[in-house]
């Protein structure tokens, strides 16, 4: 049986934000702030549909080539859930914060990203979750991994599936992997976002409920 | 009405949508199946059909290693040049590499002069992070005697022409160049290295990358899009395929990397068959490599 790791989260943690999110899954943790529908600067306005604008900061730095491969990542995703055409002639901005990387950093600031547009408010066709299996050379499986086991790994696949339809939104793989090893984290990657969907259903009920904060949820699969 | 000249600039995402849907109503029911019977892309191309492929290999004099590849248009070429450095602090006794990927003003209307574009550091990014988590050059190879001396390599890919799928283009002209490259030997005994230009070997190159991309355009999956099929795709999926010699003949079972994003979402049995597909693709290409650097030793 796969688990993941303790996964805490807190809604609201930006005041000025019209949605933010802080996520902790193990030691890996990240902030993210959801900003519109606000006004759109020319060049960036659609008539059709709200322009969008994700960026990533690392814990340290400026943020360079590596921020913006994230970026384009986690970009796919909004495109896919969020009912942009609503709200045409706007700009909806999303920012994450990376506070520490400790492993299965893309899955993380994937249900930060999640967990803020939830909790902006802002029309979503469906929640999406993440995960991140690392593969060992002998055909083992990790799901969730830590950095240690990251680093140790042949491999690290980051599948971020649609949590209604359980169709693959996007995949990131990074190492040396199996067909057999693919499949394997797919199947995972589709169990994580059914239990996930739960536990988005649980997170809302309890903001609504004005319970802002509830950690130490261990979730297995 | 669609498929009048004027339709193409105007209406482009419906003119193509009209080239793939096909003629035949019984089929219409079929549109999410990825190989149209009858649909053909403005290129005359199916679904799954990729353009040719050519590749001219150490046509750059001046570089260790180069490589020119034409897929369809597009045009990229990729220089080796290989310098002698200190290894890197963190990982002590290896080389390293530089991988480079520019999109200048010559190689398409879009590009204007100035900084990087986010497509050019994302492609940039994904061939770094393939070729070294890969392992696909032997980094330990690249050190030099025991006195913190070893390799570094630049790898300089730049795209002449972009008629779409660069990223395919840019993997397989970096490949080709670093299959090409070699290093000058150098000799430690006497103290100081003496680096002899005429005496070369060839790289250790345990995995060769070679991708295959599809762009996503509403239910369709298009193998190896052109640059208007591209800019009206709202997805794209890209197999990075390792291969490597067993026997003399290239296996290309190993997956160096799955990358899908954007719009629509697949279920996931038909990103494994993408996968399955690619692997049959990249074995074309690895038998193509070989042939074109037939004289060369690995």
């Amino acid at each position: 049986m796969a688990e993941l790791r303790p996964l805490r989260c807190e809604f609201g943690v930006l005041e000025r934000a019209d949605g933010s999110a802080r996520v902790v899954q193990g030691a890996t943790s990240v902030l993210a702030g959801v900003y519109g529908p606000a006004e759109v600067k020319a060049g960036k306005e659609r008539s059709n549909r709200a322009s969008l604008e994700i960026v990533v900061k690392p814990a340290r730095g400026q943020g360079g080539v590596r921020e913006r491969f994230l970026e384009q990542l986690l970009a796919g995703c909004c495109e896919q859930c969020i009912l942009a055409s609503l709200h045409p002639h706007t700009a909806l901005s999303v920012v994450l914060q990376i506070h520490t990387d400790q492993g299965s950093l893309l899955s993380t600031l994937c249900l930060a990203l999640c967990l803020a547009l939830v909790d902006s408010g802002l029309p979503l066709s469906s929640p999406f979750s993440s995960l991140s299996t690392a593969c060992s050379p002998d055909g083992d499986l990790l799901t969730d991994p830590s950095l240690a086991q990251e680093q140790a790994s042949q491999s690290l696949v980051t599948v971020m599936t649609d949590c209604s339809s359980g169709r693959v939104i996007s995949t990131h793989t990074q190492g040396v992997c199996s067909l057999q090893q693919l499949e394997s984290s797919l199947a995972h990657a589709e169990k994580a976002g059914e239990k996930m969907k739960q536990f988005y259903q649980k997170a809302v009920q309890r903001r609504l409920a004005k319970d802002a904060k509830f950690s130490h949820l261990n979730i297995a699969i | 009405p669609y498929l009048s000249f004027f339709a193409r600039a105007l209406q482009p995402a419906e003119y193509l949508a009209t080239f793939l849907v096909s003629p035949n109503p019984l089929l219409l029911f079929s549109v999410g199946s990825f190989v149209q019977e009858h649909g053909l892309r403005p290129d005359g191309r199916k679904a799954d059909e990729a353009r040719p492929v050519t590749v001219n290999t150490g046509s750059v004099s001046t570089a260790d290693g180069s490589a020119l590849v034409r897929m369809g248009g597009t045009l990229v070429t990729c220089g080796v040049k290989a310098e002698l450095s200190n290894p890197p602090v963190e990982s002590g006794d290896c080389g390293y590499l530089v991988c480079n990927v520019d999109l200048p003003p010559l190689c398409s209307p879009r590009v204007t002069p100035g900084p990087p574009t986010p497509r050019g550091q994302s492609l940039s990014q994904h061939l770094q992070d393939t070729l070294i988590s890969c392992r696909c050059v032997d980094v330990k190879d690249l050190i030099v005697g025991q006195d913190n001396l070893c390799w570094v390599l630049y790898l300089d890919v730049v795209c002449l022409c972009d008629n779409g799928n660069v990223r395919d283009a840019v993997f397989f002209a970096a490949t080709a160049a670093l299959r090409n490259t070699s290093l000058p030997t150098v000799d430690v005994s006497s103290g100081s290295p003496e680096v002899s230009y005429q005496q070369r070997h060839p790289l250790s190159l345990p995995h060769l990358p070679l991708a295959i991309s599809y762009s996503l355009f509403e239910s369709h999956i298009l193998l190896d899009p052109f640059h208007e099929e591209e800019e009206l795709s709202s997805g794209h999926v890209s197999v990075v395929v390792l291969s490597h010699l067993k026997m003399g003949q290239p296996d290309c079972k190993l997956i160096g990397g799955l990358t899908k994003s954007g719009p629509p979402s697949l279920p996931s049995q038909k990103l494994i068959e993408l996968v399955h597909r690619a692997q049959k693709r990249a074995r074309l290409l690895a038998d193509l490599l070989l042939t074109a650097s037939g004289d060369k030793k690995t």
